[in-house]
């Protein structure tokens, strides 16, 4: 690989962070739906598993603006990147630290996150996004006592 | 400043590094695959928990994970506000790091604090774990916090 090839992998690599950092800080309350959906494709997925599968940005950022109402607050800690480029394709994975008030409780949530993002014209956009929750717990219970409370009712 | 090739080896070395160590999070989450975290050792690596016990070799560092297999039932390896230093001809390196890790132990959620400080070397073009010392801070019941029990027993 050409010094200027690899150059650009370690530049792709950062760039893509900063889009996943971009986009957990739109999903920080208040939740900007359409700034979330803007980092997508336009048949972006996001695969949230339990709470659902969206399709295209539209649906997104219906989804994201819904959470404003049911999430007064939250803040996504996101670190742990693992990302992988091969030209204008990218994998990523990361961990995901959530403190989110649900039903006026405050609450601790674990996650990771996967991701495949394309690069389209100057911009990286995401593919899909796909989470998987491991607790979502009152802050004064713990994940053994209540391992999941439903965000979506 | 250095050549154009030495920066670059630099940050190639820096990334492959963030990836052995998330790769080890990863296995330590996937309830501490033996195997799998033994890999990314020397074969006469060192793993130095201070009062969570040494273990040198790939021998023992399995038999540690075995163990931790048993007890952790879950655990999140959040890796967090790391610092890499490496130098020519990078094929060895040092490495310091945070770690928030929620987990599941004999039934017990507990939250455990440590910094880890690592060394690193390159063997056969891959990244390896060549000594990795964890600082324990605090390991506590979720119920109680660290004031009231920083440190839990393990078993």
């Amino acid at each position: 690989m050409s010094i200027e090839d690899r150059i650009r992998t370690l530049e792709e690599i950062e760039a893509v962070r900063r889009v996943l950092a971009a986009v957990g800080a739109t999903c920080d309350a208040p939740y900007d739906g359409a700034a979330f959906a803007g980092h997508f494709a336009e048949d972006g997925v996001m695969d949230l598993m339990e709470m659902g599968v969206y399709t295209g940005r539209a649906a997104i950022q219906e989804f994201i603006d819904g959470m404003r109402s049911r999430v007064p607050f939250t803040m996504h800690y996101w670190d742990g990147y693992a990302i992988d480029v091969e030209g204008d394709e990218a994998t990523a994975t990361w961990y995901g630290f959530e403190t989110p008030t649900l039903n006026g409780t405050a609450h601790l949530g674990g996650l990771t996150h996967d991701a495949t993002l394309k690069k389209i014209g100057v911009r990286w956009m995401v593919t899909r996004l796909g989470q998987q929750l491991h607790f979502m717990t009152p802050y004064d219970k713990g994940w053994v006592r209540q391992r999941v409370t439903d965000q979506t009712a | 400043m250095a050549d154009l090739e030495e920066r670059v080896q630099r940050l190639e070395a820096i990334e492959g590094i963030r990836r052995l160590k998330i790769r080890y999070a990863q296995l330590c989450d996937a309830n501490y695959d033996p195997p799998g975290l033994t890999a990314l050792f020397t074969e006469d690596a060192v793993w130095d928990g201070g009062d969570l016990g040494r273990y040198e070799g790939h021998d023992q560092i399995r038999g540690f994970w075995e163990g931790a297999s048993k007890a952790f039932t879950f655990a999140l390896h959040y890796m967090i506000g790391h610092t890499i230093d490496v130098e020519p001809p990078f094929t060895s390196g040092t490495g310091h790091w945070y770690i928030w890790e929620p987990a599941t132990v004999n039934g017990r959620a507990v939250f455990l604090g440590a910094t880890y400080d690592d060394l690193y070397q390159k063997v056969d073009g891959e990244w390896r774990f060549k000594q990795v010392n964890a600082n324990l801070h605090f390991f506590t019941p979720y119920e109680d916090g660290w004031v009231k029990t920083p440190m839990m027993p393990m078993d």
